[in-house]
This record gives C-alpha cells, structure tokens and sequence, in this order.
C-alpha cells in the first residue's frame, strides 16, 4: 500500500490536480489498484448554479481520466522505468477507446484497476477499468503515458518539434 | 451559467467542471448533418487547477482540451445542460498548452439519429496554429445510453 506521502514522493501533481489518495495494491510491472474519494469540497464543484440538480453534480469525465492516468503513472515509475525522472514530468500523450458506463459524485470511491501494456523508451502504455464498488464505470482500452523535461516544454522550443503527427504532451 | 465574461469566479456553471471553457463565447454554425462549434479558451495561470499541475511549471492538462469539448457541445445541443463522454474513442496530445497560450477548437458534432448519441471530431490548435490535440469521441445526454 502507499500512502499520500508516498504518492507525493513519486507524482508531481499537487492540490488540486492530485487526483489519487490511496494505493491499495500493486505489482510492479503487472498492475495497481489504487483510490480516489470524490467530495464535493473539489474545485469542479466550487462555482455551481443554485439550480444544479443532484444528477449534474457527477465527477466530470475528464478528471477521471486524469486520476485513471495517474494511478498508471505510479505503476510505471515502480515498474523500473530506467530513466532517473528528478526534473522530468509525466504527460498523457493519447487515450484510447475509453468507455464509460456510468457516473460517479461526491460520497463515491473510485478504484482504478491499472494495467501496465508496455514500456519504451520513456514511454508507458496502460489499460484498465474505473469501478466503484462493484458498479463499473468506465473501461479505458489504452492509455500512453510519456515523460518530458519542462525545458523541452517551453515556447523556444515550439520551432524545433518534430512535427504534429509526433505524440508529444498534455 | 449566466453568460457572463471574467475569470471562473464569476461565472456559474449548471454542472461540475475543472474550467469555464465558454466564457469566452461559442460560434454555433449550422451544417448539414450537423453543427460546427468553434471557441477561444485562454490559457489563464490562475487558473485554480493549474496550480498544481504542475507546481513551478503551470501548463494545462490534456484533459482539460476534452472537458472543453464537452462544453461546447453541451452549450450547442443541451441548452446549457450537461452532455457527458460516453465514448473516447481517441483522443492524442500534440503539443503543450501553457499560459498565455490559447487554445482554438474547431468541433465538428453530428446527432446520430438512431441513438440521439451525439458525434464529434474535435481539433485543438494553439495561437501559433500548432496542432495541440485532436480527439474523436461520443457525448449524450445523462442517462439516455442505457435507458
């Protein structure tokens, strides 16, 4: 199991974009479990109408990607990715045939079931499920993760790139 | 939300989201078989989110570029009310989006008759016209999927 802290010590997303707390389990190289609680003390819920009826206050999709990617992110850096990652960022690169059945709000504990596919050469892919309880969320088919330095990131860099067709960051 | 233009405070949106992406506006064009979204989201580093992602180097999700999406679409088929993902089937970062940057979407969104599935093919390009992210995914209204 890890805890906040050491989730801390392998991410480097901080409030309000850390979107893990807990790691129930994980086998290096094979697969993590790991946990989100929603609560409606979240940001995305911090500025809503006072006509917002209690179907529309569902955790939006794209942060559940994002926590989904997370929980691959840790995955992979105990996986052995043989790149020492002091000053380099882990980016979604591309996300594919993501399905979801279902929806989750605050009072509900998502649980990522993570998939390590593949690694190359700074890059990781993933697959997985999103469940809560035993009520299936979403099912995400392919998740590629990569790492970047900031410096390669920023805008004197644009001219060099290699190209749009060429994964690059998110 | 009341249609207000500012910074996130000021606006309230009808659903829960990490980002206001039409404050700015929404161009709503009629197509056959559909309808053409286009919008300007700026890259703004006060943003709330941002501040942790990532802390000394603020530069937007990728995330947030389908979130956009989702609002748009919402604003242009569900008055405002909520249309979620049902489907990503692809969704690929080209290139980063950092403050000061603004991100152009050009949606292109087609209600499918015999689902009331709505869709959509989306690029994102920066102010430099780089390509940031292109995505082809599937929106509906709550509950409709397995109703």
């Amino acid at each position: 199991m890890l805890d906040q802290g050491q989730i801390r010590a392998l991410l480097p997303q901080r409030f309000p974009m850390l979107l893990l707390d807990r790691v129930t389990h994980v086998e290096p190289g094979e697969s993590i479990t790991a946990c989100k609680a929603v609560t409606c003390a979240e940001p995305c819920y911090s500025n809503l109408s006072p006509t917002t009826e209690g179907h529309d206050f569902a955790y939006p999709e794209s942060l559940l990607i994002e926590s989904f990617g997370q929980a691959a992110a840790i995955l992979w850096f105990l996986s052995g990715m043989d790149i020492d990652r002091r000053e380099l960022l882990p980016m979604l690169a591309a996300v594919r045939d993501v399905e979801f059945d279902s929806t989750v709000s605050p009072g509900d504990t998502v649980r990522h079931e993570v998939r390590l596919d593949q690694m190359v050469d700074g890059a990781g892919f993933a697959s997985g499920e999103i469940w809560e309880g035993q009520r299936k969320i979403a099912t995400v088919g392919s998740l590629l993760a990569v790492i970047r330095s900031p410096s390669a990131l920023l805008p004197r860099q644009y001219p060099t790139r290699k190209g749009p067709d060429d994964d690059q960051t998110g | 939300m009341n249609g207000s233009v500012g910074g996130w405070e000021d606006v309230q949106l009808r659903y829960a989201a990490p980002l206001d992406a039409i404050a700015h506006g929404l161009r709503v064009t009629p197509v056959d078989g559909g309808r053409e979204l286009n919008l300007c989201v700026p890259v703004d580093a006060a943003e709330s989110y941002l501040a942790g992602h990532y802390p000394g180097f603020r530069i937007l999700p990728g995330v947030f570029v389908i979130e956009c999406v989702r609002q748009a679409v919402s604003a242009a088929f569900g008055d405002g009310t909520p249309i979620r993902l049902r489907q990503l089937s692809s969704v690929r970062f080209l290139a980063p989006l950092l403050p000061g940057d603004e991100l152009r979407l050009e949606i292109s969104a087609r209600p499918d008759p015999a689902t009331a599935a709505i869709m959509v093919r989306a690029r994102c390009l920066r102010a430099d016209g780089a390509v940031a992210t292109k995505l082809s995914a599937e929106f509906s209204s709550g509950g409709q999927r397995h109703a």
